[in-house]
C-alpha cells in the first residue's frame, strides 16, 4: 500500500522537528542580563542626611532649600532632609554664633541617598548667611 | 504577658535582638548598639559571603531578631527568599542600599563569575571606601533608633564615636597612601573586590579574577593581564585571604612581579579597622 503524498512528505519531517525544537530553545536564549540593584534614586524627592561640624557652638542655625527650612539646635549634628530631585541643589544657610565667638568655621556635609557626598565649609564672625550650590554631573 | 510582648518586639531583657549577615556589618552594629543590642552573627569572619545561603538552622537562629542587617547591593541574592520566611515583627535592612554604587565596567577586566557579579552589575564591596562605612554607621544608628527609641541617646553617642574613629582611620590611610608615588598607585589583585578602594584613594585597578574569590580566569584574559602588567612594570600583585593564590602566582612568575601579603576583601578579620589597617599597610609596603 502506497502512502499519500502528504503523509510521505510529513513523515521524514518528524525527526527534524524533534531535533529542531530543542535547537530553537538553545538558539533563542535571551542574552544574559546582569542583575540590577534597586535604584534608590527614584521618586520626586531626594532624601539626604545633612551633617554639620562646628569649631565653635552656634546659637541658631537654619538651612533653607526651596520652600522648606530646617532649624538645628546647638547640640544637633545631623538632620534628615528632603528636597526636589535634580542634578543640583541650593542651600541657603544662616548661622548666628554667641557673642564673643571668634571668626569660626562650620562644615556642612550633604549625604543624599545613593548619591555622592558633597561638603562645604562656611566661615563667619558673629553671623553668616550664604547660598551654597552642590551639583552632580552623573546623577539625576 | 509582658515578657511575651518584649519577646515579640525583639526587645528582650538583654536589649534589642538583631542579626547580621556580614562580618563587617556585625562589627558596625556592635559599635553603634553597644550593650543595648545583642547581635546574632549568622555569617562569621572567614565565611564566604559570596557563596553563603541561609539554612533552616540559620533562619531559626534569627527568629528572635527584630532587624536582620545585610550588606545589600545584591551581595545577598537570597534576601527575597529570606523575607518570605520572616515573622511580622522582623525586617531586613540592607545597609549599603543608600550608599552610592559603582558599576562593574569592562575596563576593570571583570570576569563574570556569576549572574550577580557581571559587567553592568553593581559592585557590592562598598565597605572598602571608609566614607561609605561612615554612611553605613548612620544607617545602622537610624534603624536601631527606630526599633528601640529609648536607646536614642546611646545609639547617637556610639555612632558619633564610631564615625570619629573612621575619620581618624581614613586620615591615617590617606597619609599612608600618600607615601606611594602617584605613578605607582596601581593595585593588582585577583578578586575584583577593591573597586571602591581604588576609586576613593586614587589607584588604577586590575582585577584578574573577577568578583568572586574563587572565579576562574580565561586564557585570553590572563594573557591580556600579563601583557598589561609587563608594560607597566608592576612591582607587586596582591593575593587575598581565603582565595586561591594560584592565578596570581602564575602572573607574578610571568611578569617578574612579586606576590605581596594577602589582602582582606570580605571581612575575614576581627574588625573593620583591622581590615583597613592590614590592607593599607600591605599595599603601601608593596608599592612604595
Amino acid at each position: 500500500m502506497t502512502k499519500s503524498p502528504l503523509t510521505a512528505t510529513l513523515i521524514p519531517l518528524i525527526p527534524l522537528a524533534a531535533l529542531g525544537w530543542p535547537l530553537a530553545k538553545v538558539i533563542n536564549q535571551k542574552a544574559y542580563q546582569p542583575v540590577e540593584v534597586e535604584d534608590v534614586a527614584t521618586g520626586p524627592l531626594t532624601t539626604a542626611d545633612l551633617e554639620i561640624n562646628t569649631a565653635h557652638p552656634f546659637k541658631e542655625m537654619t538651612v533653607t532649600i526651596g520652600g522648606s527650612s530646617w532649624s538645628f539646635a546647638p547640640d544637633e549634628d545631623v538632620k534628615e532632609i528632603h528636597y526636589e530631585r535634580g542634578s543640583r541643589v541650593t542651600l541657603l544657610v544662616s548661622v548666628i554664633w554667641p557673642e564673643d565667638t571668634p571668626k569660626t568655621a562650620l562644615r556642612l556635609e550633604l549625604l543624599p541617598e545613593g548619591i555622592e557626598t558633597r561638603s562645604y565649609t562656611l566661615w563667619g564672625l558673629g553671623e553668616a548667611t550664604e547660598e551654597i550650590t552642590f551639583t552632580w554631573d552623573d546623577q539625576p | 504577658m509582658k515578657w511575651f510582648l518584649f519577646l515579640f518586639l525583639g526587645l528582650t531583657a538583654h536589649g534589642l535582638d538583631v542579626a547580621s549577615l556580614h562580618p563587617l556589618i556585625t562589627d558596625a552594629v556592635k559599635q553603634v548598639g553597644g550593650n543595648r543590642v545583642s547581635v546574632v552573627e549568622v555569617v562569621k569572619p572567614g565565611m564566604n559571603v559570596h557563596k553563603f545561603q541561609p539554612k533552616a538552622s540559620d533562619i531559626k537562629k534569627m527568629a528572635q531578631a527584630r532587624i536582620i542587617f545585610a550588606s545589600g547591593k545584591n551581595l545577598e541574592p537570597y534576601l527575597k527568599g529570606l523575607k518570605d520566611n520572616l515573622q511580622k515583627h522582623q525586617s531586613i535592612v540592607e545597609v549599603g542600599r543608600t550608599i552610592p554604587s559603582q558599576k562593574i565596567s569592562k575596563k576593570d577586566q571583570i570576569y563574570a563569575c556569576c549572574p550577580h557579579h557581571a559587567v553592568g552589575g553593581i559592585d557590592p564591596h562598598w565597605w572598602h571606601n571608609i566614607s561609605n562605612m561612615e554612611r553605613a554607621i548612620r544607617v545602622i544608628e537610624k534603624e536601631l533608633t527606630k526599633a528601640d527609641p529609648a536607646g536614642n541617646t546611646t545609639y547617637a553617642a556610639n555612632s558619633k564615636v564610631a564615625r570619629q574613629r573612621l575619620d581618624q582611620l581614613e586620615a591615617w590611610a590617606k597619609g599612608q597612601i600618600a607615601t606611594i608615588p602617584r605613578g605607582k598607585r596601581h593595585l593588582v589583585t585577583a578578586h575584583a573586590a577593591f573597586g571602591y578602594f581604588c576609586k576613593a584613594y586614587g589607584f588604577k585597578a586590575t582585577f584578574v579574577q573577577g568578583l568572586s574569590a574563587d572565579g576562574e580566569v580565561s586564557a585570553t584574559q590572563l594573557a591580556q593581564s600579563i601583557q598589561e602588567l609587563r608594560k607597566e612594570a608592576i612591582p607587586m600583585v596582591f593575593p587575598e585571604k581565603t582565595a586561591n593564590p594560584k592565578v596570581l602566582q602564575q602572573i607574578a612568575k610571568q611578569t617578574g612581579a612579586k606576590v605581596g601579603k594577602p589582602l582582606i576583601a570580605d571581612g575575614s578579620s576581627k574588625s573593620y579597622q583591622a581590615m583597613i589597617q592590614s590592607n593599607v599597610t600591605h599595599i603601601v609596603a608593596g608599592l612604595k
